[in-house]
């Protein structure tokens, strides 16, 4: 309630009457007690020192992946480049392809990292994810000469989603290799909270299944809960 | 004494002005608010500063209230009051009390308009001004422009060939020919498979490709704006690219500039192509955020998406002189201002920008006038006119429908449209007060005027201040306040109230401009003294926003030299005037003994009542009693503050109690009394004794 105005006023020569007289006293205790907020407050009265640091933020945890493992069900190695043919270098990129099952051949989201937060209050939550990624655009990575497959420039989106509701879309990210930092910060309820990362990668498009078309190097996501 | 006959008012009604009168009605009933509990009226309550350890809120700028509307959100942790005053529209900032700004050179209204009209609509709120200001959104934070209020402007599309020369005979995106050639050390001949790339354009030699394009604006509520005009046509031919290892035709890129930024509040901007050699435009691509003037197209036409919304789907925004407006079944509607006074227009469902090309009403097809307010009552929304009422029915997916719902009764009063709880929807009228009420359905409306026992009080209203006339229903008291101008004065000296019993009284005093309820239920009040402060001690003084509260105080007034805190001026006076008694029989004199008023104790404060006979208000015929306190008679008196003694007197209850006034003979036909008192008073009704003559009225005058 950002403000109490006189309920009753108490004023000579009135009989002293008990019930007037809480009713007008009861409005500031009410005031006091629990409405107390911005509204009413004036601007700085409350200063950094005069609060605990645990009355604001709840958790701030972080979770770090790796580079890419390779991952049968939905990270892969480019079979194409990884031939000895086109890469005698024999170097080993391993990353999204449009055949694997979560991709699809690519225009959905994919979501494939998560982390659990099993103790979150309610309060606002901060999602701080940096991602180091490696995109094969077409004048980088071109198929052999004679071979059936066709590249073409990439580019993805990357998604975060906190309980099943998306709650951070990227624009599109074309840099060929880059590392980003993703924030958003918005309103949770007490309980358990899920992040989960997602890509949007482009529709295929002339483009061979065993190729990889997204490469992550390394990721860090930051969950941070203020609570209220 | 004793007295041969008694008639008693126990339970006080309201004020009636016309005869004859109901038995429990009175001719006055003047700054009383009503208590269910007690079944009494009493005086306890008044106005008071918004921040109370302030001046006048705010000092600056001065003039009245043109506008007030309270808009909460976040359960009610975050409120904005908004007001309009000086020409700017502000809003109440509680932590640094003071205020911000959300727009100026706001025009404001001449004396003959209404003041600004306010809707929520999902989120925002939504504030129209009849052109006094663009119509805008507001969620808090940001002043969004309500609606598209242009079309799109069309980027500029660079066809390939304009710089074909300028970048080496080369296309914007195309296989480059270093690439062709086999990396070192890789086996196997090099040929890129460039010629498969989807761009634009065709591979075949010496065809023409043309294209246009489209964009529009989507914003945060998820409205799309109207789509621009086409680009001119850009159209090239493709040719043969000579390369160190062979020649080729290639598709390419197109490069868009100028692209249209959109107003606050827009999110991305949306692409739309036609496809090669087309004239169907298809949407290509969105260009997030809402910065960015430049986009290159590669989206092959296989490529494209959905056909792009038909140009009359979304409109240059079709009102922008709106006055009044309201939020029904996911729509907003707008009448069409005074450039189009007889329209209504509703917007798309849950997309307050989106008007469509057709999305409209038309009701000058009848006679009753221009557009005047709109009100969503149940499952319809009410249209009111001059002097007519129609009402909107259906849904946005079936379509709505407008029907005439009654002639000769309307409104020119939109901020006195208020739906009370229960009964239903009240309205200032040209003659009155009317309300509709109806069921949940809305299968049967009915209209009725509810004003009648204080008509006479409409005989005197300004009729070129009608459109300025606010209301509210007050949720704690329980009571709708309206607040008239009457008699030429050219503020809103006179409220009418109506209470939740059915009854009437007036307030006057409290010099009101604007009225609107806040998250807690107060009711926040625009001051239409505009006047902060005053060198003359004593002058009376306000500006900005006040609160009618429980402070038995009717205004401020200046402290002096300009300094000074202002003073309170004091309570108002209540005043109490009862319905002529002619104890059943006119023509018999009678002999008024007593008055016994039911009160309940208040403490010392005195009261004088002063009483009239014979239909006569002037003081020639009346008499006043001495002083008298509101004390139990044949009690000892309850303490009071400024005499009870702290540990000694006990605390006290208000008691129900007979005031008994002695009333000096006289014999009348028609008997009424009345007091007027500053002191607070919790009245609930009264019994009068008299004694009846065989004495009658004489004979008439000769003419």
């Amino acid at each position: 309630m950002p403000y109490t105005f006189s309920s009753k006023t108490i004023e000579d020569d009135n009989i002293v009457q008990s019930r007037e007289f809480d009713v007008a006293l009861d409005a500031y205790v009410d005031t006091l007690n629990g409405g107390i907020d911005r509204e009413n407050l004036p601007v700085s009265s409350v200063q950094l020192n005069d609060r605990a640091q645990a009355a604001v933020y709840n958790s701030g945890r972080h979770w770090i992946f790796g580079n890419n493992v390779p991952d049968k069900a939905f990270l892969d190695g480019d079979d194409i480049f990884a031939a000895v043919a086109n890469n005698p270098r024999n170097n080993f990129i391993i990353g999204f392809r449009y055949d694997s099952d979560k991709v699809n051949g690519g225009g959905g989201v994919s979501y494939w990292k998560s982390m659990q937060l099993a103790d979150v209050e309610e309060g606002m939550m901060t999602i701080t994810y940096t991602q180091s990624s490696f995109v094969p655009k077409y004048w980088t990575f071109f198929a052999a000469s004679g071979a059936a497959q066709t590249v073409a420039r990439k580019n993805f989106r990357t998604y975060i989603r906190y309980n099943g509701v998306v709650v951070y879309v990227s624009d599109y990210e074309y840099q060929m290799w880059m590392t980003r930092t993703h924030t958003v910060t918005f309103p949770v309820p007490a309980g358990d909270g899920l992040i989960e990362l997602g890509v949007e990668l482009r529709p295929q498009k002339d483009d061979a299944d065993t190729q990889v078309i997204l490469s992550f190097v390394g990721g860090q996501v930051h969950a941070f809960n203020r609570r209220r | 004494m004793k007295t041969d006959r008694k008639v008693q008012t126990p339970i006080l009604g309201g004020t009636y002005l016309g005869y004859p009168s109901p038995d429990d009605s009175c001719t006055r009933l003047e700054n009383f608010k009503y208590d269910d509990q007690t079944k009494a009226y009493h005086n306890h309550f008044g106005v008071e500063k918004f921040f109370s350890n302030q001046e006048p809120f705010p000092s600056v700028p001065t003039g009245r209230v043109d506008s007030l509307y309270s808009y909460t959100r976040h359960q009610g942790a975050q409120q904005f009051i908004m007001f309009e005053q000086g020409g700017s529209i502000r809003y109440v900032n509680g932590s640094t009390e003071g205020y911000e700004t959300l727009l100026t050179n706001v025009k404001p209204p001449v004396l003959n308009q209404p003041p600004a009209q306010f809707c929520e609509f999902g989120p925002y709120v939504i504030c129209v001004g009849g052109g006094r200001f663009a119509p805008f959104k507001f969620r808090g934070g940001q002043v969004m422009p309500l609606g598209w209020s242009f079309k799109t402007a069309n980027p500029i599309a660079f066809s390939p060939e304009d710089n074909f020369p300028l970048i080496g005979n080369q296309y914007f995106i195309q296989s480059p020919a270093d690439y062709d050639q086999p990396q070192i050390g890789q086996l196997g001949g090099g040929a890129a498979k460039d010629l498969e790339f989807p761009c634009l354009g065709t591979l075949t030699a010496g065809e023409f490709n043309t294209y246009t394009y489209k964009v529009s604006a989507v914003n945060e509520a998820g409205s799309e704006s109207p789509l621009s005009t086409f680009t001119g046509p850009i159209r090239w031919e493709t040719v043969t690219i000579t390369k160190p290892s062979a020649n080729v035709e290639s598709r390419t890129a197109v490069l868009l500039d100028d692209i249209f930024v959109g107003p606050p509040g827009t999110s991305y901007r949306k692409i739309y192509r036609t496809r090669r050699n087309g004239n169907d435009y298809f949407f290509c691509n969105i260009l997030t955020g809402n910065k960015e003037t430049k986009y290159v197209d590669y989206i092959g036409d296989d490529e494209l998406g959905a056909l792009a919304p038909d140009e009359t789907e979304s409109i240059p925004f079709p009102a922008p002189t709106a006055q009044v407006c309201a939020t029904f079944k996911g729509c907003l509607f707008l009448d069409g201002g005074r450039s189009n006074p007889t329209r209504v227009f509703f917007s798309k469902p849950l997309q307050p920008d989106t008007f469509g090309a057709f999305d409209y009403f038309d009701v000058g097809t009848r006679q009753g006038g221009s557009v005047t307010g709109l009100y969503a009552y149940y499952n319809v929304l009410l249209v009111f006119r001059e002097r007519a009422i129609d009402i909107v029915t259906g849904d946005p997916v079936n379509g709505f429908q407008i029907t005439p719902f009654i002639d000769s009764v309307g409104t020119r009063s939109p901020s006195t449209i208020t739906v009370i709880p229960n009964v239903g929807v009240i309205f200032l009228g040209d003659d009155g007060v009317y309300l509709i009420s109806g069921n949940f359905q809305a299968l049967k409306l009915d209209i009725n005027k509810i004003s009648g026992p204080i008509d006479e009080t409409f005989e005197r209203i300004n009729r070129a201040q009608l459109p300025r006339c606010v209301a509210a229903w007050h949720p704690e008291w329980k009571e709708w306040q309206c607040y008239i101008s009457v008699g030429g004065d050219p503020r809103l000296s006179l409220g009418i109230i109506y209470h939740e019993r059915g009854t009437w009284s007036t307030r006057q005093g409290f010099n009101v401009s604007a009225i609107t309820i806040d998250g807690s239920n107060n009711a926040i009040v625009g001051s239409d003294i505009g006047v902060p402060s005053s060198v003359v001690e004593g002058t009376p003084i306000g500006n900005g926003l006040l609160v009618l509260s429980g402070l038995r105080n009717g205004g401020y007034t200046a402290g002096g030299g300009g300094q000074e805190a202002p003073n309170e001026s004091g309570p108002l006076k209540s005043t109490f005037r009862s319905r002529w008694h002619d104890f059943g029989y006119p023509a018999i004199k009678k002999h008024v003994k007593y008055i016994y008023l039911y009160l309940w104790t208040t403490g010392d404060q005195p009261i004088e009542v002063s009483w009239y006979r014979d239909r006569d208000w002037t003081p020639a015929g009346s008499s006043t009693s001495p002083a008298t306190i509101i004390q139990r008679a044949d009690h000892p008196d309850q303490p009071i503050y400024g005499k009870a003694v702290w540990g000694t007197d006990r605390w006290q209850d208000k008691l129900m109690t007979q005031i008994r006034i002695d009333v000096g003979q006289f014999g009348c036909s028609d008997f009424a009394f009345e007091f007027e008192t500053s002191a607070p008073i919790v009245f609930t009704g009264y019994a009068i004794e008299l004694n009846t003559s065989p004495q009658e009225t004489i004979g008439s005058k000769r003419a």
